[in-house]
């Protein structure tokens, strides 16, 4: 009796095994792909390309450098590096840049000076894209690494921005009697970012690649400061201002207090209005925003930046080339502007033309793009829109 | 006495007998059940008992003279038949005797027969044991069969989409049904008609309305064909000799297996048509070796090769089942009657063809012989399975998508059964069907389908068969075999295991996943707002329901017949520029030829709504043909609905102040909400986009107000009384507050350009009503902002009003009743600085209906030193005109007009000053006025209707001070009952799902009851 019992048991188990490796057998010769594991096969490739990146320009100190511009640092690349860390998990990488960034550009009111050569900061004046970009990762890192220092860090830059690099407009701040044509305004009480401490008087100065609708929510959830979803909407009918029908928005352009917005040359003068590397941005921020409006917005330019040809670096406000080179970033517009167009699948081929053309010509700025590009447009690594919403 | 029949497992009848030695002894004497003889006639039945019946060991009878034991076993080496027959008596203690009473003609037989009565008694024991007893196959059949049919019912609409071939059937059988004709377009004998013949029965007797649409409703007889397969296939297993639970076997492998409940729900022909070959199959395996079974086997086949033609591959599997499974005296005469009857039946074909005029090609007509070759010949190859971009490979990777597991393990199958004699026709068939999927050309999707029967049947039986041979009786096993007991066991645990854990995850996907609501949602998108008038291009998947919503068949036009049926070329003979729409599918786009109507009809198309996204999505494009109403309505300019965000800022949430402020706004909203801002407090919720338009260039065209219901009400009531551009689709009043939407079709209004510049003084504007019938009304004009500019009164004649000075904008004129009551938004208006306007109003071919004009008051040369002149025609009794200006000197009369209609405000013509004869030709009459021009003032000559024909009077075009409006008399209506103006009914995914639910509850107790039935009993 006890023998048979024995034997039923043995073969029992080998059965019950042999069901266990048949799944296991199944699941490792299923030739099927789904959505999930295309999902992460586009969040494998952007860890790649976002720790590629890493690698290349991130010193060991915590310094991105910008190897083919000088070799210099500038805030927006220590920002970027820091929403790269986070985005592929390197705490260690994370904390290293940011302790740098801390040290080196911090200014006295929380903002950061946005430029560093030579062992000393060149300019003290903040660039508000690399203020906002750096309290989201520090939010986020606060998040994901279970670190309220950095959670703390990041809400205090985002305080500051508040204070120092915001600014409000609209019908309901200041009379709009003389916007022509009249409707070309913000209607009621909004507020937008300037370009840094230094646009904060009228007509204001506004590097439209600034807008950051995913940043602003990230900082509105940790702080429930309302001026954050202000500046969101505000930024969006600005943009609409500048793109309307068949236009691309400027790298720079002015504000005034009712909020009527006109294309203006750059800051540091010298190169004309055009939609150039620093505007492609605002089709990728956008696309990677939570909020349908903020696609749709994205989604408009998509007829210009998709058209067929090669698609240049530099092109005119009504879409027409205005270089005849290609740069990474304006690939990764493209592919945004498929996203906000609701076509993932056409994003991710624009993305990989976009690597394939850094591969060709690397530089930081186009490797960072082509990898926040994956990021923010493919991948939920900064976040998803359930958790931020 | 008292007895036991069992059959074993080999087949052997063991009949244990509680009786004396000296009945033992008689019983060996007798002959073989004559009970279970007489229900098989044959000719081996006469048997005698003695001669078959052989002792095996441990029997009375083999230690005859020993102690007397009270039990015999006799082992019984029958035929097959008679084990067929003693199957079914089989483990069966028998009944107690009846009472006596009157003799059964059973008990009559057998006493004629010589029988003894303990015989006799026992027989009639266990008739009526078999009587009160259920075959033990039914609660495993009938679960089975509920399990097929639930597994098919559940999201039975849902996944996968519905497919163009699907369509297509549905659409011939509408076509047969409504029509009584072979097919939707001209029949080119593409496949047989079976198909859809049985098809169009039953949509004849299900209805036209029956699962939501028309495919639905094909569906559901495909999971009645799904059941009636897996019934067929039962009985074709155990016909073949395979034992009880290697027949379930089969069964639940074509029950579970994920393509066969993908495939086998979808109205594809070879559905049916693989139902047909089972069913000939069941008959040809007959035991009964009936003639009439013949017949029906060489019908059933000859129906599955008219409801599709690939069935013809399985005539060697037929030949050969024909020729081994009768008997060798009256093989050729069934050989001949199923060649004959299967002739004759798949003759008709021909037939029909001939009768048809169209067995062979001739100008103007399609043929057989053209279908014949189209289908063996001409049909594009699909490439080969190696090249990873070919359609062939595409296919198989469809197939491998929903069942990674049975399609590979089909080869191996079939190659097994081979080697089992009784499943060899069968392996042979299979061959036959995976060869031909190897083979180069053509490889439609629903091939497969034929496979699975017999795959899962060779499964089972092979199966069946290695089990068999591992566990024979004790004295046949070698010690090898026992030790390859468990490995083999364990090997095809293994098998099974990784069969059903890629089966798994397809399951999800099955029953959960919503594939089809892309086309769902396009389809009620299409209903809702595109005309029935408009001609589309179309997925045939949506051919059968667009028809039926009451559109003319030659205004949905199946995109494959667009290029290649020369009917339906002549019905759009300009080309792509006769189509309105094209409802672009995934198969649509990969089947769409490179150059021709379509392709052309989608390169100048955009997408109106967008549904699902990627390669799965369903456009509704329209196409851009050159109509006034064919290209995609322009949004509202940012600034114009800046003007009324700033005005609505303070009760209005900043989000959707937002989007008044973006360019994706229908201009529409935004004068329907300027005059409400300046007449009612209401508050603007929300301006929605509606599903599937979010990702086009369609302007949102719904709002949602809020407010006091009987403002609402006022509000919904002044919606609904908007006309001509203005006029909404649908007006719904519900307690989340009123939500409106306009129609998609509208044209620009005047609000899509960004707003003039304010700059260069006032306008001046006067209002000729030149309307046939006048009544007092008045004249408002808003502001976009929503702010009220003034009014007008019109004129109870035809002379204008005096100018009146207003600033220079863009206004929504709006007409109502005198006193404020009724408005109706008439046109929106944009005043240059320093201009001055005439804005005529004439009656629209509906006399109820004003049409406006705004007509600017400068001639485009400016002012010089000669005269401008122009007409205004308001003689609507007069009817077309001729107008021409002669003055005494002048060669050739200046023609101002000729022609032209009531309605018509001519542009200037420049002529030197002085004084002219206005001569007016109509209906053959003539008329003559003087008028006079001065130098550099432009002038308009006003066409009306005299007691004695037309009268002309001269308007000087030049505002001479003037005056401002008068104040707004606009109101809203006061509040008018209920709206629910176009509450479309909702569109409920028919899934099956409620059917489902009922067949499992049903299936639980019923396999409960039968259950019950087959335990068997304590004998009493």
């Amino acid at each position: 009796m006890k023998r048979q019992l024995g034997t039923a048991s043995a073969i029992a188990l080998v059965l019950v095994l042999m069901v266990g490796a048949g799944w296991w057998i199944a699941k490792a010769i299923d030739p099927r792909h789904d959505a999930t594991d295309i999902a992460g096969m586009r969040e494998e490739t952007a860890r790649i390309t976002g720790r590629g990146f890493l690698d290349k320009y991130a010193e060991p100190d915590g310094r991105v450098v910008r190897r083919d511009e000088g070799g210099d640092v500038v805030s927006e690349g220590q920002a970027y590096g820091m929403l790269i860390a986070v985005a592929v998990g390197d705490e260690t990488r994370f904390r290293s840049i940011w302790k740098w960034t801390r040290t080196h550009l911090r200014r006295a009111d929380g903002l950061l000076a946005w430029r560093w050569a030579d062992d000393t900061v060149t300019d003290v004046n903040s660039a508000a894209d690399a203020d906002l970009d750096a309290a989201r990762s520090l939010v986020l890192a606060g998040r994901r690494f279970n670190a309220p220092d950095l959670a703390k860090d990041g809400r205090r830059l985002g305080v500051a921005i508040l204070q120092t690099e915001t600014v409000a407009v609209g019908t309901g701040v200041a009379n709009a009697s003389d916007v022509d044509p009249p409707g070309a305004w913000v209607a009621g009480s909004g507020r937008i970012l300037v370009g840094g401490n230094w646009a904060t008087t009228p007509p204001y100065v506004v590097n439209p690649g600034y807008f950051s609708p995913r940043a602003e929510r990230e900082l509105f959830e940790a702080s429930a400061d309302r001026r954050w979803t202000d500046i969101t909407r505000t930024q969006r009918v600005l943009g609409w201002q500048l793109v309307g029908k068949g236009m691309l928005p400027p790298d720079w352009a002015t504000v005034s207090e009712a909020g009527h917005v006109v294309p203006s040359r750059p800051v540091s003068g010298g190169a004309p209005i055009r939609f150039g590397l620093d505007a492609a941005r605002l089709p990728v921020r956008f696309a990677e925003s939570c909020d349908r409006e903020d696609r749709a917005l994205a989604g408009a330019m998509r007829p210009i930046l998709t058209a067929p040809g090669q698609v240049p670096a530099y092109r005119n406000l009504n879409g027409s080339a205005a270089s005849d080179w290609q740069h990474p970033v304006a690939l990764v517009a493209a592919a945004a502007t498929e996203q906000g167009a609701g076509n993932p699948d056409g994003a991710a081929q624009r993305l990989d033309a976009a690597a394939q053309v850094e591969q060709r010509s690397p530089s930081y700025y186009g490797a960072a793009w082509v990898a926040l590009g994956r990021i923010m447009l493919t991948t939920s690594l900064l976040g998803d829109c359930q958790l931020a919403g | 006495m008292n007895a036991r029949l069992d059959l074993d497992a080999d087949h052997t009848v063991r009949l244990d007998l509680d009786v004396d030695r000296t009945a033992r002894l008689g019983l060996a004497k007798r002959t073989v059940m004559p009970s279970v003889l007489r229900r098989r006639p044959g000719r081996q039945s006469d048997i005698p008992l003695r001669e078959a019946l052989r002792v095996r060991s441990g029997g009375a009878v083999a230690r005859r003279g020993g102690p007397v034991d009270s039990t015999v076993r006799l082992g019984l080496d029958v035929d097959r038949t008679a084990r067929l027959g003693l199957a079914k008596w089989a483990v069966r203690p028998l009944a107690p005797p009846r009472p006596p009473g009157p003799q059964s003609a059973l008990h009559q037989t057998l006493s004629a027969y010589g029988h003894g009565p303990e015989v006799v008694r026992r027989t009639r024991q266990a008739d009526n044991s078999r009587r009160s007893r259920l075959n033990p196959s039914m609660p495993i059949l009938g679960i089975l069969l509920i399990l097929t049919a639930t597994l098919r019912l559940i999201n039975l609409t849902g996944s996968p989409a519905r497919l163009d071939d699907e369509g297509t059937y549905m659409a011939q059988a509408y076509a047969m049904v409504k029509w009584g004709e072979l097919a939707h377009y001209t029949y080119w004998y593409d496949h047989p008609p079976a198909g859809w013949l049985q098809l169009a029965l039953w949509t004849a007797i299900s209805g036209p309305d029956f699962g939501g649409n028309a495919i639905a409703a094909g569906r559901y007889l495909m999971v009645i064909v799904a059941v009636i397969t897996a019934a067929l296939l039962w009985a074709l297993a155990r016909r073949i000799e395979m034992s009880r639970w290697a027949a379930a076997a089969a069964v639940a492998v074509f029950a579970l297996s994920p393509v066969a409940i993908s495939l086998g729900r979808t109205v594809y022909l070879d559905n049916l048509a693989t139902a047909w070959v089972l069913g000939a199959l069941v008959l040809l395996c007959s035991p009964r070796y009936r003639l009439s079974a013949m017949f029906g086997a060489a019908t059933c086949f000859g129906i599955a090769v008219l409801t599709k033609e690939t069935m013809l591959l399985l005539l060697p599997m037929f030949a050969w089942l024909v020729w081994t499974r009768t008997a060798p005296v009256t093989r050729r005469y069934a050989l001949a009657v199923f060649v004959a009857v299967f002739g004759v039946v798949v003759g008709t074909y021909v037939l029909m063809a001939v009768l048809r005029g169209e067995l062979v090609p001739g100008p103007g007509h399609v043929s057989l012989w053209d279908g014949i070759r189209f289908q063996l010949w001409e049909r594009t190859a699909d490439g080969t399975l190696d090249d990873p971009y070919s359609l062939k490979r595409h296919t198989v990777d469809e197939w491998l998508q929903l069942d990674p597991a049975l399609p590979f393990l089909a080869v191996p199958i079939a190659l097994a059964a081979l080697f089992v004699k009784r499943l060899r026709p069968f392996a042979v068939g299979l061959v036959i069907l995976i060869a031909t999927i190897l083979r180069p050309g053509h490889l439609p999707v629903p091939f497969i389908l034929s496979t699975l029967p017999l795959t899962a049947l060779l499964a089972a039986g092979t199966g069946e068969v290695t089990v068999r041979y591992l566990f024979r009786t004790v004295e046949q096993r070698s010690v090898a075999l026992r030790r390859l007991r468990i490995p083999v066991l364990a090997a095809g645990v293994l098998m099974v295991s990784i069969a059903v854990s890629l089966w798994l995850p397809t399951y999800h996907g099955l029953m959960e996943s919503d594939i089809d609501a892309s086309m769902r949602q396009a389809f009620k998108w299409i209903e809702q707002n595109v005309p029935k008038t408009d001609r589309l291009i179309v997925d045939d998947a949506f051919w059968a329901d667009l028809v039926r919503d009451g559109r003319d068949r030659r205004n949905v036009v199946w995109a494959y017949k667009v290029d290649t049926d020369e009917q339906v070329q002549g019905w759009a003979p300009h080309g792509w520029t006769d189509y309105e729409w094209v409802v672009s599918t995934p198969s649509l786009r990969s089947n769409m030829p490179p150059t021709g109507i379509l392709a052309d009809a989608v390169a100048h198309s955009q997408p109106a709504a967008t549904f699902l996204s990627g390669g799965k999505r369903v456009d509704v494009l329209r196409v851009d043909n050159g109509a006034p109403t064919s290209k995609p309505p322009s949004p509202a300019a940012p600034a114009f609905g800046g003007q009324l965000a700033a005005r609505l800022a303070a009760a209005t949430d900043p989000d959707v102040l937002a989007v008044l402020q973006s360019p994706t706004v229908d201009q529409r909203v935004i004068t329907t909400l300027a005059v409400i801002a300046a007449t009612e407090p209401v508050r603007l919720e929300d301006i929605s986009t509606i599903k599937g338009e979010e990702d086009t260039a369609t302007p949102r065209r719904e709002i949602t107000l809020s407010g006091p219901r009987d403002r609402l009400q006022g509000v919904a009531a002044f919606f609904e009384r908007q006309v001509g551009a203005f006029a909404v689709q649908s007006v719904d009043l519900t307690a989340k507050g009123l939500r409106v939407r306009f129609p998609l079709r509208t044209k620009d209004i005047g609000l899509g350009t960004t707003p003039a510049p304010l700059q260069g003084g006032p306008a001046a504007l006067r209002v000729a009503d030149l309307r046939r019938s006048r009544s007092a009304e008045q004249l408002n004009f808003l502001r976009i902002d929503g702010t009220a500019a003034g009014s007008l009164e019109t004129s109870a004649d035809a002379d204008p009003s005096g100018y009146r000075s207003m600033p220079a904008g863009t206004y929504v004129m709006v007409t109502n009743r005198a006193g404020g009551g009724d408005p109706v938004i008439r046109q929106v208006i944009t005043l240059h600085p320093g201009m001055s306007y005439t804005l005529a109003l004439f009656s629209a071919a509906e006399s109820s209906q004003v049409v406006t004009q705004l007509a600017p008051d400068v001639p485009p040369t400016g002012s010089g030193p000669d005269s401008a002149v122009r007409l205004l025609h308001a003689a609507s009794a007069t009817g077309s005109v001729y107008l021409a200006l002669v003055a005494p000197g002048m060669v050739e009369p200046m023609v101002l007009a000729n022609q032209v209609g009531y309605g018509l405000i001519t542009g200037y013509a420049t002529l030197p000053p002085g004084q002219y004869e206005a001569v007016v030709s109509a209906n053959g009459r003539e008329w003559r006025q003087p008028v006079e021009f001065l130098a550099g003032e432009p002038t308009s000559l006003l066409l009306t209707d005299g007691p004695d024909g037309p009268v002309v009077r001269t308007l000087r075009d030049v505002p001479v001070a003037p005056a401002a409006l008068d104040p707004s008399t606009l109101t809203m209506p006061a509040s008018a009952g209920a709206v629910d103006k176009a509450k479309a009914p909702a569109v409920e995914r028919s899934d099956g799902r409620r059917i489902a639910l009922v067949l499992c509850v049903a299936a639980i107790v019923g396999a409960a009851v039968l259950m019950a039935r087959a335990r068997p009993r304590e004998p009493r």
